[in-house]
């Protein structure tokens, strides 16, 4: 129940996670799911980050350019687009308020 | 009628009891007193409230993923690593019998690329920063995997995934022919450090292994035989 739970949580946030994370220049997947475990937030695997990535992709919110390295296939490095900002900005908000508001009811049960 | 009346209808026909009807009903109406909205604004349709109020047994979760377990010999598996990760296969572990056991999303799975390597100590810490993650090892082999999406982005997604294969193992006829080379081999060489020892040897022993090795190799032609006689059939 507990990694459940934790999981559906992550499930919730982790595309907002994912766009906090490049607010500080470009990255590409591995050190992505790099900073999110360092943060807290457990491993995140590579079947959990590249759909995340690709939808962020898809919407407009993130840009990709592949770039070749000296040795493997090359890595896609992901920024931050305007859209992809002000999407951040504005659900992050909502984000906060509910966190606010599930604090503050589970303070009315001694949970702190 | 009215709404409490449907709902109550629905509720019944959902096995719940008159007197569980009567208490949730007037539960509900207190609710709506004080929050003076209208009944099918406030809890929705009077079917759907109900199912919601009163659910059956519950429904075993729909699957968000296909599994499918398989082998292959050494001079084959990653070759077809890659081609099943190619549709869309994730090994998520190997077992102790060396098959990879593997899921594939039913919605747009990632497509995936694998590496085979001698595992040493260090070896995935290293690989790591290229998007490699372990899947798995089999004696001294480690196998590795990578999305497709890590090079490739959303191009790196199946629309339209193949169905699952029929197989679950995969033996070249290579792999058969170093079997047989090696029981010969075994066979040889054990009769032959009889035959050159220091004569204590009991002839016994050096047949009854040669002999077994015969057998094996018989049944091992048989398996050849019959899976490609298969194989023709299909």
């Amino acid at each position: 129940m507990p990694a459940d739970r934790r999981a559906s949580w992550l499930k919730g946030v982790l595309d907002l996670l994912v766009l906090a994370g490049l607010t500080e220049g470009e990255n590409y997947g591995y050190e992505i799911a790099k900073s999110l475990a360092e943060a807290g937030l457990g491993e995140i695997k590579g079947g959990t980050l590249y759909p995340v990535l690709n939808r962020l992709e898809e919407a407009g919110l993130v840009t990709a350019e592949f770039r070749a390295t000296e040795r493997g296939p090359g890595r896609r490095y992901y920024s931050l687009t305007p859209q992809g900002r002000a999407t951040l900005a504005e659900q992050g908000a909502m984000w906060l308020t509910f966190d606010a508001s599930v604090r503050s009811l589970l303070a009315r049960g001694d949970v702190r | 009628m009215t709404y409490f009346d449907d709902l109550a209808t629905h509720l019944a026909a959902r096995g719940r009891t008159p007197g569980e009807i009567t208490g949730t009903i007037g539960e509900l109406t207190a609710y709506l007193a004080e929050s003076g909205a209208a009944p099918e604004e406030e809890f929705g349709p009077p079917a759907e409230f109900a199912a919601a109020l009163a659910p059956g047994p519950a429904a075993p979760p729909a699957a968000s993923a296909e599994t499918w377990t398989w082998t292959a010999d050494a001079f084959q598996d990653r070759a077809r690593l890659n081609e099943h990760g190619d549709q869309g296969w994730e090994v998520e572990r190997v077992d102790r019998l060396g098959r990879f056991v593997s899921r594939r999303s039913l919605d747009r799975p990632l497509r995936w690329e694998y590496r085979r390597e001698i595992h040493v100590p260090g070896l995935a810490a290293r690989l790591a920063p290229d998007g490699w993650e372990p899947c798995g090892t089999w004696m001294h082999l480690e196998y590795f995997k990578r999305p497709k999406a890590a090079s490739e982005g959303p191009a790196g997604e199946l629309a339209d995934p193949p169905a699952a294969p029929s197989r679950h193992a995969y033996y070249g006829r290579r792999f058969w022919t170093f079997i047989a080379c090696y029981l010969a081999f075994l066979a040889a060489a054990t009769t032959a450090w009889f035959l050159l020892g220091d004569g204590k040897g009991n002839g016994f022993i050096p047949g009854a292994l040669t002999g077994a090795t015969l057998a094996a190799l018989a049944v091992l032609i048989q398996q050849l035989v019959t899976t490609r006689g298969r194989a023709r059939r299909r």
